[in-house]
Order: C-alpha cells, then sequence, then structure tokens
C-alpha cells in the first residue's frame, strides 16, 4: 500500500515537473528553431568561400578576369566565385552586392544575357552603387542599345562617389575581396575616379552614336587633363569635330580600355 | 537495476533527438547538394530518370531522400523532418543491434549500457544522422550483419542442435547475402569487403576437407552458394539495369579515376618529412598544419589527388579516348603503380588505415542552437573526445588483436565469444583496408563506429574482469 503511494506520489512529482518545464521547453525550442533556420543560410555560403585574393587581383589589376577561373577548383585553391554568389542569391535573395557579383561571374562565363539580369536586379535594390550602372552601361553599349546605356551611364555620372565608397566598405561581400588588397583606400578610390571616367567617355561615345557631338565634346572636355585613357578622349574629340558617328579606333579602344569590371 | 540502466541508456538519447530534431537545420552544400538533386529527381521523375541518366549514387540513401520528399508533401512539411525521423529510427537500431552484438561478447550489462548510451548522444553520431550524408542509412545493416554473420557461424559449429540443416544453411547465407546488399546500396565498396569478409568460412571448408567432415562442407558452400547468388544476383541486376538504361555496366560511376589519383600520390618519391607530414594528417589537417607548411599538407589532401586525377582525365580526353578505354587505362596504371611501389604503398596504406581511430567530434553540416554550437566546437571537448575516443579505440583494437591471437579457439564449439570478435575485428579490417586505398575521409569511419565501440565495450569488459579476478585473489 504505501509502496504503491509512493509510486503514485513519484509519478505526481515527475507530471508537475514535465507541467512546469514543458511550456518553457517548447517555447525555447521554437525561438531556437527560428533562429538556427536564418543562421544555416550564412553557414550554407560559408562553405562556399572561394579564394578571394584572386578577385582582389583583379581589382587592383594585376590578374585579368579569365573564364576558368570563375568556377572550379585550380590547384586545390577553390575558384567557385559563381557557386558562391550564386547560393549567396538564392538564399538571401534581396542582397544586391551577392547578385552584383554574380553577374560579374555570369559575364565573364559567356553568360551575358544572365549578366545583365542580375544586374538590372542589383539596381532594382540599390540605386545608389556607381559600378551596376557602369557594369550595366556597358553591357547595353556591346548590345548596341545606346539609348539604355547613356541612360543608365547619365544616372551612374549623377551618383554621389562617397556612397557608393561606403557601399564598398559596408557589404560583407565586397569586403571579403577588398580585404586582400595591400591598400583598400587608395585602390577603390583610384578605380572609381577611373570608372567614372571611363563611364563618361562611354556616354559621350553614345551622344556621338546619336549624333550629339556638341554634348559629347562638352562631356570630354569637362574631364580635364588628368583623364586615364587620353587615347579615348582624343579619338572622341577627333570624331566629335569631324561629326564622326562611329570608327573602327573607337570600338578597340572601348573593347580595351572600357571592360566590365568588379569596383 | 541493471535493466534500468539499460532503459535509460535507450530512453536518454531518445529525448535528446527530440530537442534536436526540432532545433537543428540541415545544411545542402557540396555532396548534399548531389543527392538532394537525386533525391528530386526520383521523386518528381521516378526511377526510370535515376537509370537513364547513371550510373549514379548508392541507390539506397537516394530512395530514402525521395520518401522524405513524398512525406514531406504529403504533409506539407519540409522534407528534412521526415528524413530526420529516418536518421533517429537507423540510429536506434543501431543502438539495438550493437546491444545484441555485445550481448554474444558476453559485455557486461553496464557496460554495453554506457556503449549504448554514448552511440546515442555522440556528437558525431547524432549529427551524421540529422544531415542530408548517405552514412547513417548503413549503420544498422553492418552491424546486424556481423551479428547474422556470428549467429551463421555459432550454427555452422552445432550440426547437432541445427535441425534445418541444408535448408537453414541455405536460408542463413541468403539473409547474409541482402544484408551485405543493403550495405551495398549504401556503401559500395560492399563488393570487394564481401569477398575477403567470408575468409573464415573458406577456412573452415578447408580444415573441413582435412577432417573429412564432408556434410559440414557440404553445408557451407551451400551457404557461401545462397549468399553469393543473393548478394551477385541484385548487384548484376542493378548493374545490368544501369547498362540497358546509360549503357554502363557498373553500380557507381566514379571510382576508377579517384583510385588512380590516390595510388599516383603515394607512389611519388618519398622524403622523411613528407612521410611525417602524413602521419601529422591523420589527426586531421588542422593538426598537419600546426606542425607542417600548407604545401607539405596539401599534399596529403584529396585535392592534391584531385588534381593529379583532373590533369590525367583531360589529358586522356584531349586524346579522345572511349570510356571504356579511360576506365581500363586507369585501373592498369593504378596496378602497375601499385605493384612498382608496393612496399611505400602498403606502409602509406598503413598510416592511412590509422585515421579510423579519429572519428569523434567530426560535426558538420548541421546549424545548430547558439548555446550548443558553442559546447560542441569548444576546442576542449572536441580535441579532447576526439584523443581519448581516439585512443580508446586504438587500445581496443590492440587488446582485440592480442586477444585473437593469444586464444585461438575460433574454430572448435568452446570459442563461440572468440568467434563473435573476430567477425567484429575482421569486418572492421576489411573495410579500413578497402578504403585505405583510396584516402579515409572522416564520414568513411561513422559506419563502423558502433563496431568500433562494441571492440571498446569488449576491452573494457575484459579489463575489468582481469583486474576483478586479480583482486578477488
Amino acid at each position: 500500500m504505501i509502496n504503491k503511494l509512493k509510486n503514485q506520489a513519484g509519478w505526481g512529482v515527475l507530471i508537475i515537473l514535465a507541467a512546469c518545464i514543458l511550456p518553457s521547453l517548447i517555447k525555447h525550442m521554437i525561438k531556437e528553431h527560428q533562429l538556427v533556420n536564418e543562421k544555416s543560410k550564412i553557414i550554407t555560403i560559408s562553405y562556399y568561400f572561394p579564394h578571394f585574393p584572386y578577385f582582389a587581383d583583379i581589382v587592383s589589376g594585376e590578374k585579368q578576369p579569365n573564364k576558368e577561373l570563375m568556377d572550379g577548383y585550380h590547384f586545390s585553391r577553390p575558384y567557385i566565385f559563381h557557386t558562391y554568389y550564386q547560393r549567396a542569391v538564392d538564399l538571401l535573395t534581396d542582397n544586391d552586392s551577392a547578385r552584383y557579383l554574380l553577374g560579374f561571374c555570369d559575364y565573364y562565363m559567356g553568360q551575358g544575357k544572365e549578366a545583365q539580369k542580375h544586374y538590372e536586379k542589383a539596381l532594382e535594390i540599390n540605386k545608389y552603387f556607381f559600378w551596376v550602372y557602369y557594369n550595366l552601361g556597358i553591357i547595353y553599349f556591346q548590345e548596341q542599345d545606346y539609348l539604355r546605356s547613356a541612360t543608365v551611364l547619365t544616372n551612374a555620372l549623377r551618383l554621389n562617389k562617397n556612397i557608393t565608397l561606403e557601399i564598398l566598405h559596408q557589404s560583407a561581400f565586397y569586403r571579403q575581396i577588398w580585404r586582400n588588397l595591400p591598400n583598400p583606400p587608395q585602390v577603390l578610390e583610384s578605380n572609381l575616379q577611373e570608372g567614372f571616367q571611363d563611364a563618361a567617355f562611354l556616354l559621350a561615345s553614345c551622344y556621338l552614336k546619336a549624333g550629339g557631338f556638341d554634348p559629347a565634346l562638352q562631356l570630354v572636355g569637362s574631364l580635364g587633363q588628368n583623364q586615364y585613357h587620353q587615347d579615348i578622349g582624343r579619338v572622341v574629340q577627333k570624331m566629335a569635330l569631324s561629326h564622326q558617328r562611329s570608327s573602327d579606333e573607337l570600338e578597340r579602344l572601348i573593347k580595351v580600355y572600357i571592360p566590365i569590371r568588379l569596383f | 537495476m541493471r535493466k534500468l540502466v539499460i532503459k535509460l541508456a535507450f530512453i536518454i538519447p531518445f529525448v535528446w533527438w527530440i530537442y534536436l530534431f526540432f532545433t537543428t537545420q540541415i545544411i545542402i552544400v557540396f555532396d548534399a547538394e548531389g543527392y538532394e538533386q537525386i533525391g528530386k529527381m526520383i521523386h518528381l521523375q521516378g526511377w526510370h530518370e535515376f537509370f537513364r541518366t547513371g550510373p549514379q549514387r548508392e541507390p539506397f540513401f537516394s530512395g530514402l531522400i525521395a520518401l522524405s520528399m513524398l512525406l514531406g508533401d504529403f504533409f506539407k512539411i519540409s522534407y528534412f523532418y521526415p528524413l530526420k525521423i529516418f536518421g533517429a529510427a537507423f540510429l536506434f537500431l543501431t543502438m539495438v543491434f550493437s546491444y545484441r552484438l555485445m550481448k554474444k561478447l558476453s559485455v557486461h550489462q553496464v557496460i554495453a549500457a554506457a556503449v549504448i548510451f554514448y552511440l546515442g548522444v555522440s556528437p558525431v553520431m547524432t549529427n551524421s544522422s540529422m544531415r542530408l550524408w548517405s552514412e547513417f542509412a548503413a549503420y544498422p545493416w553492418i552491424v546486424l550483419a556481423v551479428w547474422w554473420t556470428i549467429r551463421s557461424w555459432q550454427s555452422m559449429n552445432h550440426w547437432a542442435e541445427d535441425r534445418q540443416g541444408f535448408w537453414g544453411a541455405a536460408r542463413k547465407g541468403a539473409v547474409l547475402g541482402g544484408l551485405f546488399l543493403l550495405i551495398m546500396s549504401v556503401k559500395a565498396s560492399a563488393e570487394a569487403i564481401l569477398i575477403v569478409y567470408l575468409w573464415p568460412f573458406y577456412w573452415q571448408i578447408l580444415i573441413s576437407y582435412r577432417s573429412k567432415n564432408y556434410i559440414q562442407i557440404k553445408r557451407l558452400v551451400i551457404f557461401l552458394a545462397a549468399i553469393f547468388l543473393v548478394f551477385e544476383g541484385g548487384v548484376g541486376s542493378y548493374k545490368l539495369a544501369n547498362y540497358i538504361s546509360n549503357g554502363h555496366y557498373q553500380y557507381t560511376g566514379r571510382w576508377d579515376w579517384a583510385l588512380w589519383g590516390y595510388v599516383k600520390r603515394r607512389s611519388e618519391p618519398m622524403t622523411f618529412r613528407k612521410v611525417e607530414a602524413a602521419v601529422a594528417f591523420v589527426p586531421g589537417m588542422d593538426v598537419c598544419s600546426k606542425n607542417f607548411t600548407p604545401e607539405e599538407c596539401n599534399f596529403w589532401s584529396t585535392r592534391y589527388s584531385d588534381d593529379l586525377d583532373a590533369d590525367k582525365s583531360k589529358e586522356l580526353s584531349n586524346k579522345k579516348l572511349a570510356e571504356g578505354e579511360t576506365t581500363k587505362f586507369f585501373v592498369q596504371d593504378s596496378i602497375r603503380l601499385l605493384t612498382s611501389s608496393l612496399f611505400q604503398q602498403v606502409g602509406l596504406m598503413f598510416i592511412e588505415a590509422h585515421k579510423i581511430f579519429f572519428w569523434e567530434s567530426q560535426i558538420a553540416f548541421v546549424a545548430y542552437p547558439n548555446w550548443l554550437e558553442a559546447i560542441l566546437y569548444s576546442n576542449p571537448l572536441m580535441y579532447g573526445l576526439k584523443t581519448i575516443l581516439a585512443l580508446l579505440c586504438w587500445g581496443a583494437v590492440v587488446i582485440t588483436i592480442f586477444c585473437l591471437c593469444q586464444r585461438k579457439r575460433w574454430f572448435n564449439q568452446k570459442g563461440q565469444e572468440q568467434a563473435a570478435l573476430l567477425f567484429v575485428f575482421n569486418f572492421i579490417f576489411w573495410y579500413t583496408a578497402a578504403y585505405s586505398l583510396y584516402f579515409i575521409v572522416d564520414r568513411y569511419i561513422f559506419p563502423i563506429v558502433s563496431l568500433l565501440m562494441i571492440l571498446v565495450a569488449f576491452a573494457i569488459n575484459q579489463i575489468w574482469s582481469t583486474f576483478g579476478k586479480k583482486a578477488k585473489r
């Protein structure tokens, strides 16, 4: 009889304990479940970290983008940039930086249409990053859609450089790349300066194509003497003065000096 | 009291799994991506597509993912949840079969309970059972196959009591063949392991021949024939299905080039420093990189051999060789390299084999709650557990070899416990040998962790009983 009572008391204590603990345990589990779900996205991306120094070398101009090195393993190093940014885009759909970088990979893997799609989406998400406009301007120019190219490049030249630099500093995806540079602020600023000039040259070329010789002349003139690519400036001025809409020389120079860039 | 301990050893891990079931998340990266795609393919397009686009990975786990997806769709939940339930169920079965196997080895119940409990809460075992990698699907079948082999072996040595006669031998063989077929459907290496794993039965045929026990020979032959009939029948049918659907008479399609890469690496000129790096690589890349340069450690990583075979594959494809000829080249050249540097190859494989002891704390591909992650990834726990269990497993294997050599009673009726020990060790040995020929990645060890832990239980039991007897004297 006593044993039976003891047994029942034991069960009673167990049930009371469970009743006290269970609600808070369930609450804890629901909270943890949500947190872990978010965390798993970041962890998933981190498994695909590529060899970022390669992209840093592209930014500093030491190396050129290579199709072979956009997605794969070479000499035991993971050059899985495309996979990495694709994963990032899949999991963080509203992240403009990941989309922008995926567009860069796509372009050099020969998928121009895909690159354009990603750049356009990145622009939709963030309208203040110069390099998206720049690259999109080049793609439209290559597609001979000079009107859209001119529109995008005009918007690009209106942007505040400091905001672009701030975005580069803030975004984790850009930071992973530029932190491998020997002197990040100097390289980023100098590249941005060069990018603005190149965007202006490209816009001037769009003006020429449309017969806007005076605006083209004005735009190139506004760049002053310290030009990164004086050859292009000279050719644009010459073409504008002689009312020439296109020339093989200009096409060649644009192809060589104004490529799709990282930042 | 002992029964309560055993019950608790099963119940406490179960409660732990419920917590993990709701608070962890599977991370889909690397091979898991491939598995997910295959599972999706089977789920949406059926097995026909699986064979048409093959040879694919082993079918059992792929089918399990497809089944999880089906259940997920039915209950309108993520397929991760049914998959985690399968993982926990497989781990539970492993614990049950391990307990049965430890009974065969006459392990004390408290020691058996401790091992069962550890298998249920071990970071590696729980982690590997709740992620999208195939290994956990092999856990219970390996333990069950070893247990069934011991049972068959014991009945072969008790003819007088075995009333089922030849039919019984055939039935036992068919079941064992079926179990190996299951293992093969998760780990294709089972095909090579089975042939050598059965050596005690071949040996027994010889012994029976010497003693002119023709009835026993007949039963053994029937037993072995049933094993190979079921196993090779299943494997052959699967290969044939692949051949009809995609033109490849293969089980899986990723072994020849990998073999060549690893053999080629081992055949390269060695220096004392390189061998030292190989030894340092055994506990893990992090141990190696603390003592050697990245290049020295990289030499022993999969990446290096992958680069070797990738370059060779590229070279062969440039020569426009047919696929069959490429396979032929890789196999023939692997054999040439193996035989031309045999001692070096065996020595390095021996070093490679030691990786099986460093299985604990190799957790990955699951996101945990922060508090749990802080514990699981803390250095003292990770390296402490890893070192302790490596030492325990190594010690257990040494004691097992010592016991097997000291009391050679495997082939008589009194040595049944000894025979049980022989088969547990036998499986571990051939499994390790098969993978040492390639490269032992931590997850390849997980299917034999339960067997290693059974040896640990046996070794502790031996020490306990030896010292207990001395203390009584």
